[in-house]
């Protein structure tokens, strides 16, 4: 369109300057001049060309197809051409420019456009009233001197309106008639010399849009293959990663079965035996030796099912955590005078807790529990347990005597174990207590979402295999423990 | 099979002695445990089994009072054997004696229609009181088992036809339970007398045991007189 405006406004300037030489024209790149026509602007044109029927307001196509040599580059080619009453032009299916008036003669420059090979020449001619033709003439000279000329005559090809992507097409089908002689050269009512000549010059083919040029769409194809193998990648890793995962907890259970099965039910042989051995030797006196081995078997067996309860990955969720716990604080205050109380909400949601964060978090109300039991002196104790957002919270409280933490020594308490073991999860211990109102100790800790991601890149240092702390400490319960 | 009739070792302690059925796969194990029971008491060793098979074979013949019964035992397990000697005297109690203290499993064991459980550890006294406990209607359940017991609930039956529901009281007193009060306290606390408490807990056995029975057990049921 703006090529139209354009050529009307530098139209005019010749038009003024009179028949002189070549007029103007810009700078502007690769767009195009106004001469005066000559005479010898006409040379090389063929003749004009129709559809066999001639009507108004008919769409004519008219397509040609030529060969540049291989041998002989182009170095200059110019195409003119004039229609009545208009056309449109492509080179190789690329729009070249367009014309609506019969007495101009549009040239277009087309060096460097035309390599050795096949090029197709597609014009649609557009008839408005009367008579009809479109007449052109493409000269070529090759690096050699050598000089081809192509013009419309009848072997150029008429195409029908409802063939697709003609412009384009570098074979003719068998359907495509020849066009029909309209008139020669110079005969009425055309002219002899146009009124006008107009100079296109580098009619630079038309932008492609990026999406459709070649570079684009390989590299767009290569993105594609580079993120779908970067996805098998990834999901290679997480499928051996997760088997690598599954594989090391079911040697861990199996361990653990197997720990329980032969060890246990050798102890658990050995404590029958001990209590047979009691009651056949008489009333064993409180404190006897048999009476300790028993209790010393009981509470080894007590602990394998601690380590067994950690280890089993079967118990990797938050209500049996909660139910653990809670078991656990029972069973433990049962042989003291504190009553045990627990809070845990009906229903905890369906969290997984890693067996790194179970083993620290139970160890660590262990020893408050223990420390409960030691120094509060209390008459009852509450375990709450509950899950705020992300957060899990564990809950010690007693009604005992209370402390003053700012002077208890903590190695003695046990304080630095817990504060240290909830540090290895990430969470946190916070001790309240003041002097004759109880004791609360509050452990938190932040649950994570289960994150694709982490579990893509991060399974390889699984934190449930980093060494903890030994099971037994040195404060371990009293209850559960007998020196022997 | 070893079945001992008789109490040889007994001292009576009671007008009838309790004839007791063991089904534990270690042999030494079953004859310390036999040795210890048979110290009660008023209580006497009638069948002993190594495995689940023998046990549904000979326990219906040897009429036992009360069985006590292991987890883990060879091919089938004591949950299962559980369930079908339930189907075939479904008065006798079943008390489970288990090696792991995991409730998990102790639970799917009441479920399939166990009565009572105690740990292999337990003190001999611990056993004899929970037998006789189990014997006298008790219904012993912890605070953990208080809680899966709720869940359960909460599930849909494993057989649609066997709705049962819980009343709001027994739903109260499981809740109570499971904040950790005692028999005691929690009778305490509803104005109740202890045996009452008690007979709710039976009650609440008996409901999960009609909840969780499959058809095929229900099948069983019909097509066999009751205690044959």
């Amino acid at each position: 369109m703006t090529f139209f405006l354009c050529s009307l406004a530098l139209s005019l300037a010749p038009a003024r300057a009179g028949g002189g030489a070549s007029a103007v024209v810009s700078n502007y790149p690769g767009i195009f001049l106004v001469t005066a026509p000559r005479p010898e602007v006409t040379n090389g044109l063929g003749c004009w060309i129709w559809d066999k029927a001639t009507f108004n307001k008919q769409t004519v196509r008219l397509w040609h197809r030529f060969e540049v040599p291989q041998t002989n580059p182009v170095v200059r080619a110019e195409l003119r051409i004039a229609a009545d009453n208009a056309f449109k032009v492509w080179l190789d299916g690329q729009e070249l420019g367009s014309g609506s008036d019969w007495r101009t003669l549009s040239i277009y420059h087309l060096e460097g456009r035309l390599n050795p090979g096949a090029h197709a020449l597609a014009v649609e001619g557009f008839n408005d009233n009367d008579q009809a033709g479109i007449i052109l003439g493409l000269r070529l000279e090759t690096v050699n001197g050598q000089e081809l000329q192509i013009c419309s005559d009848p072997s150029w090809r008429v195409v029908p309106n409802t063939a697709r992507s003609w412009e384009t097409a570098l074979r003719p089908a068998e359907d495509w008639p020849n066009a029909s002689l309209a008139a020669n050269f110079g005969r009425i009512p055309w002219w002899t010399i146009p009124t006008s000549v107009l100079h296109i010059r580098g009619a630079l083919p038309q932008p492609i849009p990026v999406w459709q040029s070649r570079g684009f769409q390989v590299g767009l194809f290569a993105g594609c293959g580079v993120f779908v193998l970067i996805c098998l990648y990834l999901l290679v890793q997480l499928v051996s990663q997760s088997k690598a995962h599954r594989l090391v907890q079911a040697e861990r259970d199996r361990i653990a079965r197997d720990i329980h099965d032969d060890l246990g039910s050798k102890l658990t042989q050995l404590l029958l035996s001990g209590e047979m051995a009691q009651i056949e030797s008489a009333p064993a006196a409180p404190g006897a030796p048999l009476l300790r081995l028993c209790d010393s078997a009981r509470s080894i067996l007590a602990t394998i099912d601690e380590v067994v309860w950690i280890v089993n990955s079967q118990h990797d969720n938050l209500e049996d955590f909660a139910i653990y716990v809670c078991k656990y604080a029972q069973l433990f205050l049962e042989s003291t005078a504190i009553r045990c109380r627990l809070d845990v909400g009906t229903e905890l949601p369906a969290q997984t807790l890693s067996q790194l964060m179970r083993r620290n978090l139970f160890l660590a109300i262990k020893e408050a529990l223990n420390n409960a039991a030691k120094h509060s002196q209390a008459t009852e104790l509450t375990v709450r347990i509950e899950l705020i957002g992300c957060r899990l919270k564990v809950v010690v409280a007693d009604n005992g005597r209370g402390f003053d933490p700012a002077q208890a020594r903590q190695e003695r308490n046990g304080l630095t174990n817990m504060k240290q073991r909830m540090a290895e999860i990430g969470g946190d211990c916070v001790v309240a207590s003041r002097p004759g109102e109880g004791c609360e100790v509050r452990f938190g800790v932040p649950l994570k979402q289960g994150s694709f991601l982490k579990t893509l890149f991060g399974a390889r240092s699984q934190p449930d295999l980093v060494p903890g702390t030994p099971l037994g400490d040195k404060e371990e319960p009293a209850a559960a423990r007998t020196t022997i | 099979m070893k079945s001992s009739p008789g109490n040889a070792l007994g001292q009576l302690a009671g007008p009838r002695t309790i004839g007791v059925a063991l089904v534990e796969d270690q042999e030494e194990l079953c004859r310390s445990w036999v040795q210890i029971i048979e110290t009660f008491g008023g209580f006497a060793c009638v069948c002993t089994c190594a495995s689940a098979e023998e046990a549904v074979r000979a326990i219906p013949q040897a009429r036992p009072d009360v069985i006590l019964m292991d987890i883990r035992l060879p091919r089938m397990s004591g949950i299962d054997c559980t369930s079908r000697l339930k189907a075939l005297l479904p008065a006798t109690p079943i008390v489970i004696l288990t090696a792991l203290d995991d409730d998990e499993l102790i639970f799917r064991a009441l479920e399939a229609g166990a009565d009572g459980y105690l740990l292999k550890r337990s003190k001999p006294a611990d056993l004899r009181a929970a037998l006789l406990d189990v014997l006298n209607g008790g219904a012993p359940m912890s605070s953990a088992i208080a809680r899966r017991v709720v869940r359960s609930f909460r599930r849909p039956p494993v057989n649609p036809r066997n709705e049962a529901h819980l009343s709001t009281r027994e739903i109260e007193v499981l809740g109570l339970l499971s904040r950790g009060l005692s028999n005691k306290e929690i009778a305490d606390q509803l104005r109740l007398s202890v045996e009452t408490v008690r007979s709710y807990l039976k009650t609440i056995y008996d409901k999960l045991h009609v909840r969780c029975r499959t058809e095929a057990v229900i099948r069983y049921h019909a097509n066999r007189p009751a205690g044959a």
